[in-house]
């Protein structure tokens, strides 16, 4: 219970500030997941505007445009609902989890499930314009995970609870999966464009510049992949910890800044990659 | 008293006896957020209600239950009383009073247990109605057929699409073993996408209108087969 009044709370403190920002239409504000925004940021927050109840926490991130918020609850629907007043104006259930943060472009919502589905809903209505089936979702798992008993038997990683938020642009939508593809889909029609494999779940939110995608897998590789092609320009080895697997893997996401990649870290500065290649147990 | 006096008087009397009720069930209207207190826990609960060509209304939201606008019945407002139930298989109950301080005061009940409840109104209601059916295609009237498998024989599906001032309807049999009518209580088009639900058996058929095809896939609980079904011949 505690857990999930933390997450309506959480979700009010983002609601708010996304109140205020006109731009956001995706994950980190745009493609490259800079973190910018157009407009003037709240310089204080006075008091609680509206709550909206879901039935379990939230964990995707807010996006508002056009005067409406989406994001995605962990009670498996997808929510649009008005940045005013606060009343739903849809929700459209999946058969899972929705801990993704939503794109919007083009009147088109796009986010995934833990069904293991990628969906594009109409911004307005909700109405679902496409549906896309991967190979299956799942969380990253090990034997003796984090020195977890019995060693010898798997244990998905409870650390790993978010899905990999989608981006936008060139008339596709790219994101990873759990089933360790990063996937490029037709915005339009939801039609495979690509695929690229990776060696474990991929559910870091791509990061995209120059036409070239940035991402990290749970394979403890960081890749940089065509955005067109889906061919891979080259890959980053990060930490090995084969006893615990705790320091395996890249969970968070990318941002470009600069030309280059960086990896976000809450709370601090974004450190270089390659400084750090551990994984990191960091917001997305 | 002039007879133009007695009829003002009367017009008046009438007016503030229609206007009483009309009050009274304005008040009820509306949102409604407190809690329930069940032994050793606070249930957050939402109550959403309106009236709608004279009838009441309703949804509840109890995240503690896993509840989010399920649907109200046997919604009976009698101010001050307040009572109604929640669909589905919890068996939930709230018999609710308005008191003094405009609060619905009275109890939660569930399985021949009793709890406190309180609410407060805080804003206009946000009813939710639970998806309709919607109208097919032309294209997509009539009878489709197709074969799925699933523990290793295999299953003939026919679907039945047809339409009504109020929505699609879609009869729904498959055939294995045993020959199957699932009630379905759900039919929607949305563009491309056909879907077709039987909620109470837990099966659904999701698919694409394609080149003729509905390409998709039958779901059963976290079980989901690829079918493709083609027009009757």
């Amino acid at each position: 219970m505690t857990k999930k009044i933390l997450g309506i709370v959480a979700l009010l403190a983002t609601l708010c500030a996304a109140t205020a920002i006109d731009a956001q239409s995706m994950f980190r504000g745009d493609a490259m997941h800079s973190g910018t925004y157009a407009g003037p940021a709240p310089r204080q927050f006075h008091h609680i505007k509206w709550k909206f109840p879901t039935r379990d926490r939230v964990i995707s991130s807010p996006v508002f445009k056009d005067n409406l918020i989406y994001f995605g609850g962990d009670d498996g629907n997808v929510y649009a609902v008005d940045a005013v007043t606060g009343r739903q104006i849809w929700k459209r259930a999946t058969n899972g989890p929705v801990p993704a943060t939503p794109a919007i472009a083009e009147g088109t919502v796009y986010i995934g499930s833990y069904d293991g589905k990628f969906y594009a809903f109409n911004a307005q209505t909700g109405a679902l314009k496409w549906k896309f089936a991967t190979d299956g979702e799942r969380r990253f798992e090990a034997k003796g995970l984090h020195g977890m008993k019995p060693k010898d038997q798997t244990i998905a990683d409870p650390f790993d609870i978010f899905l990999s938020s989608p981006v936008v642009a060139n008339g596709a939508v790219y994101f990873g999966s759990g089933d360790g593809n990063l996937y490029a889909l037709d915005s339009a029609t939801g039609d495979l464009r690509w695929k690229f494999k990776t060696g474990d779940v991929v559910h870091a939110s791509p990061a995209l510049a120059d036409g070239v995608l940035f991402f990290g897998s749970w394979d403890s590789y960081f890749y940089a992949v065509d955005a067109a092609t889906g061919k891979e320009k080259w890959r980053f080895h990060g930490g090995e910890d084969p006893m615990i697997h705790n320091q395996v893997g890249f969970q968070s996401s990318p941002a470009v800044v600069n030309g280059g990649p960086r990896r976000l870290r809450e709370g601090s500065a974004a450190l270089q990659l390659g400084l750090a290649a551990t994984k990191t147990r960091s917001r997305q | 008293m002039t007879s133009a006096g007695a009829l003002v008087r009367l017009i008046t009397i009438l007016i503030v006896a229609a206007a009483l009720p009309c009050r009274a069930e304005d008040v009820i209207s509306g949102r409604w957020e407190g809690t329930a207190h069940i032994p050793d826990d606070e249930l957050t609960v939402v109550v959403d209600l309106s009236q709608e060509n004279g009838a009441w209304v309703g949804s509840i939201i109890i995240p503690g239950l896993g509840l989010k606008g399920v649907p109200l019945t046997d919604i009976k407002v009698q101010p001050p009383d307040v009572n109604f139930a929640v669909k589905g298989a919890l068996g939930i109950q709230l018999k609710l009073r308005l008191d003094a301080n405009n609060k619905l005061a009275g109890n939660f009940e569930q399985a021949g247990n009793r709890a406190p409840a309180s609410l407060q109104k805080t804003g206009p209601p946000q009813v939710e109605y639970p998806p309709r059916n919607t109208p097919v295609a032309k294209e997509l009237e009539g009878e489709w057929k197709g074969d799925y498998e699933m523990l290793g024989y295999t299953r003939h599906v026919s679907i039945k699409f047809a339409n009504h001032p109020d929505g699609a309807t879609a009869d729904f049999v498959i055939v294995g073993r045993k020959h199957n009518v699932l009630p379905v209580d759900l039919v929607t088009q949305e563009g491309e996408m056909v879907t077709v639900d039987s909620h109470e058996m837990g099966f659904s058929f999701e698919s694409r209108l394609k080149n003729g095809k509905l390409t998709g896939a039958v779901r059963q609980a976290a079980i989901e087969t690829p079918l493709v079904l083609v027009r009757a011949k």
